[in-house]
């Protein structure tokens, strides 16, 4: 948590104090009140404000840096995804244009709650000090990293361990090695939310190495890529065996604290029809690994359990539904649950998952 | 009926459903007990006091919001939608609008507050600088250098 009596630590651009009077305005734009209008407000608005005089600077600043969304998939608004707000271009060069200002005002750094951040592998700079980017941001309460990279050859170095000392909300997507995950999740007991969505290299290790330790983790979404055919080709069985048992060991080991768990399967789709006929592996899975440590009880705290890549049987549900009864059950099945919708689904899960408010964590 | 007295000595006297729409009277009245007593308000003035009375009696039926529904409130995304009698009731000139908001915030009437502060956010929303200078009166103080790196330093961030 943020130290409550922590002055929000903007420094403005000069220290001579505003002259202007206008004592309703004044009156009214002060503590919680002021805070309750901003927080109704876009980006676009809050710049708009920042440049109005130094006064409103100093109230905006702390929301334009509250949160930093620079993610190629979703960056903006989430909810409202569309083919043009994923250029690639784009973000990148946001992303430089945010390293310089944090490099000129390194105390912004310091504003900065919630990071969402597409990590490049030809990144903003040389591969070495892409880290070092992050060390400023010490308070940071969530952190959501998507690695865009192809496969592992072209990452940058792995990152280094203590980034983001006081995260507590942490979600890594598609080709986060198991290095950079591991010293990213560098304190397992502060974690209340850990998102891990699996790329086309699956790499086991992750939950193994924290089973146990992540003793105040509330919200558990998991999700990696499946073969939908027993005898399909190209699978990668030994690291996808592994990676399914260990969520299996983590959820039995995690289940007294765990207040929603999301469990998805996507579908690896080679582009063989055929195998779209036969029958869907991922049920079986579900049905052997997964629904066993659901209904063999000792969840006393789940409120939501959404399995994504589950077929439509009627008789598993039933008897999820029996054992888990406080918990709100929602299937997403078969093969509509696509990458896609899992990129979508996810980050709102995070974003629903806010613990923090603002009036906490500007320190009133 | 609880009899309200205002900071210019004006009393009110209403039911005791539409005063405890402040949580403020609220927990007054529940320390108290059944009592004859005025409850003074040193910080809200008569004619603020009843357009606030206007608010809590009409919505003096509906169920006051729960700590739980307050908490959901943060969690949801955040709308800057108005009901539509709350919509011509907040009507009003500016001055009057920043009293609304600074006594609902005083009484502890958190809906009131939320209808204030959406309508100063629309306000807001869409304008220029100059034009939001022009409505809350600010003075400028940044020279066009100032500006322009307030504009450089976050541009990153800029809608597009």
């Amino acid at each position: 948590m943020v130290n409550s009596s922590e002055q929000p630590p903007y420094i403005p651009l000069r220290s001579m104090p505003s002259t202007e009077s206008q004592p309703s305005v004044k009156a009214a734009l002060v503590d919680d009140i002021q805070r309750i209008i901003f927080s109704y407000l876009q980006t676009s608005d809050l710049l708009t404000l920042a440049l109005c005089s130094e006064k409103f600077n100093m109230l905006a600043t702390p929301y334009l840096y509250r949160s930093v969304y620079l993610l190629l998939h979703v960056y903006g608004r989430p909810k409202s995804l569309s083919e043009e707000d994923c250029n690639i271009f784009d973000v990148c060069a946001r992303q430089d244009l945010f390293r310089r200002t944090i490099m000129d005002r390194p105390h912004l750094a310091r504003l900065v709650r919630e990071i969402r951040w597409t990590v490049f592998a030809t990144g903003v700079c040389e591969p070495a000090e892409y880290w070092s980017l992050f060390e400023p941001f010490k308070l940071v309460q969530r952190v959501y990293l998507d690695f865009d990279y192809e496969g592992l050859r072209n990452s940058p170095q792995p990152s280094p361990a203590g980034l983001f000392p006081r995260a507590t909300h942490i979600a890594l997507s598609r080709n986060w090695s198991l290095e950079t995950a591991l010293n990213l999740l560098h304190t397992p007991s502060r974690m209340i939310h850990l998102t891990l969505i699996y790329g086309s290299i699956q790499i086991p290790g992750v939950l193994t190495a924290l089973a146990g330790e992540c003793t105040n983790l509330r919200q558990l979404y998991l999700s990696k890529p499946s073969r939908i055919s027993e005898d399909e080709p190209y699978s990668n069985d030994e690291n996808d065996t592994a990676v399914i048992l260990e969520w299996r060991s983590f959820l039995g080991a995690s289940k007294s604290t765990l207040h929603e768990v999301g469990l998805a399967l996507t579908a690896v789709s080679h582009g063989c029809m055929e195998y779209f006929t036969s029958p869907d592996v991922r049920d079986l899975i579900f049905a052997k690994e997964f629904i066993p440590v659901f209904v063999g009880g000792g969840w006393d705290n789940l409120e939501s359990l959404v399995l994504g890549g589950v077929g439509n049987d009627e008789k598993q549900k039933e008897n999820l539904e029996a054992s888990v009864p406080v918990a709100q059950l929602s299937f997403r099945s078969g093969r509509g649950w696509s990458l896609e919708a899992i990129y979508e689904a996810y980050p709102i899960a995070l974003e629903r998952s806010r613990v923090w408010d603002i009036r906490v964590s500007l320190g009133s | 009926m609880v009899n309200l007295v205002t900071s210019d000595n004006e009393s009110f006297t209403v039911e005791k459903a539409v005063a405890s729409r402040s949580v403020l009277i609220k927990n007054m009245l529940e320390d108290v007990g059944e009592s004859d007593q005025p409850i003074p308000l040193p910080n809200v003035t008569a004619s603020v006091l009843k357009k606030v009375l206007e608010y809590c009696d009409h919505h003096k039926n509906e169920p006051m919001p729960t700590s739980e529904d307050l908490a959901a409130e943060d969690t949801r995304k955040r709308t800057t939608d108005i009901g539509e009698w709350d919509q011509k009731f907040i009507q009003v000139d500016q001055e009057m609008l920043f009293e609304i908001i600074l006594a609902a915030n005083y009484l502890d009437i958190k809906p009131l507050l939320d209808v204030g502060c959406k309508t100063v956010a629309n306000m807001i929303k869409g304008k220029t600088p100059e034009e939001i200078r022009k409505l809350f009166n600010i003075v400028n103080d940044f020279t066009p250098e100032e500006e322009a790196q307030i504009k450089k330093e976050n541009e990153w961030a800029e809608d597009r």
